[in-house]
């Protein structure tokens, strides 16, 4: 388990800086800046320079990345019921991702944005609970059936 | 120990009958080994005595505090001295793996439910039932067909 969470880790250090790179290259073209920054101005202004910037920027992405993929084996390595996984998953990457995301300047941080990304946040969760209980009916059903036909 | 075989005319088909002095450790055994003729068994180990159980009165096998337990038929539980995945990998098609900690005989699965907390229950046909988790749906579907 021990040697899974830190394969998990880095492939989240790797597509986080990957993903964030991306994510940061889309909004300064989209912001129709000139030259690359990594997050909006006024997190770059913190910095002496967008070297500093840029650093800080893909610690918090590879950090973010790791909330995810650690996240994911709530998921894939528990035998929790569905609703204890969607409730477990949703707290490690809103107290893990959001915290993140306000220091990486992606939030401005206001009650407003806070309270939008949040019902986003749990519209998206009560849809993966749903998801996931549907697909799992289901699956149980077509057991159900094939257990009828074989006995 | 010498043999003696007798025929009874009007025995059932399926029944031996042992006569002995006294039982001991090595009449223990022969019963043991007599029981589980002609079927594939596990060894189940209660208080120091080892039994014979054939696979088909086997309902499941599951962990406990990193000991491996047989549930049979009739609800006794025997310890077993196998890991669960060398079970996983040895025995027949019908026992799957259901959860990390139980393998389950699914010939005397009578039905899978899903709650609506989405914990998915399997009810066994005599009436006993256990619990098992959405990723090892998929897998108990594969087996069945």
């Amino acid at each position: 388990m021990i040697k899974r969470m830190c394969i998990q880790a880095v492939i989240g250090i790797v597509s986080g800086v990957f993903i964030g790179f991306i994510l940061s290259v889309v909004f300064a073209s989209l912001n129709g800046a000139t030259s690359y920054s990594p997050s909006a101005p006024a997190f770059v202004d913190k910095f002496n320079g967008s070297l500093n910037a840029t650093i800080v920027s893909a610690i918090l992405w590879a950090l973010m990345g790791v909330v995810f993929t650690l996240g994911s084996l709530v998921f894939t390595e528990t035998d929790w019921s569905i609703v204890k996984m969607t409730v477990v998953h949703l707290l490690i990457t809103y107290f893990g991702f959001l915290p993140l995301a306000i220091l990486a300047g992606w939030f401005p941080l206001n009650f407003v944005e806070l309270a939008f990304f949040t019902i986003i946040f749990l519209i998206v969760y009560v849809l993966i609970y749903l998801i996931c209980l549907i697909g799992a009916r289901k699956q149980a059903e077509s057991i159900n059936r094939k257990l009828k036909q074989s006995q | 120990m010498k043999v003696h075989v007798k025929i009874i005319d009007n025995l059932d088909p399926d029944i031996v009958i042992l006569g002995i002095r006294q039982q001991n450790k090595l009449v223990n055994q022969m019963i043991a080994l007599a029981e589980g003729a002609g079927q594939e068994t596990i060894v189940g180990k209660d208080f120091n005595r080892n039994h014979l159980i054939p696979l088909s009165r086997c309902l499941s096998f599951y962990t406990s505090q990193k000991n491996v337990y047989v549930k049979t038929l009739g609800s006794t539980e025997l310890q077993v001295n196998k890991r669960l995945y060398e079970l996983a990998a040895s025995l027949p098609k019908n026992f799957i793996r259901i959860s990390n900690t139980e393998i389950i005989n699914l010939e005397y699965v009578k039905e899978f439910e899903v709650s609506s907390t989405g914990i998915i229950i399997i009810h066994f046909k005599n009436g006993t039932q256990t619990s098992s988790s959405r990723r090892y749906l998929k897998k108990v579907k594969e087996r069945l067909s």
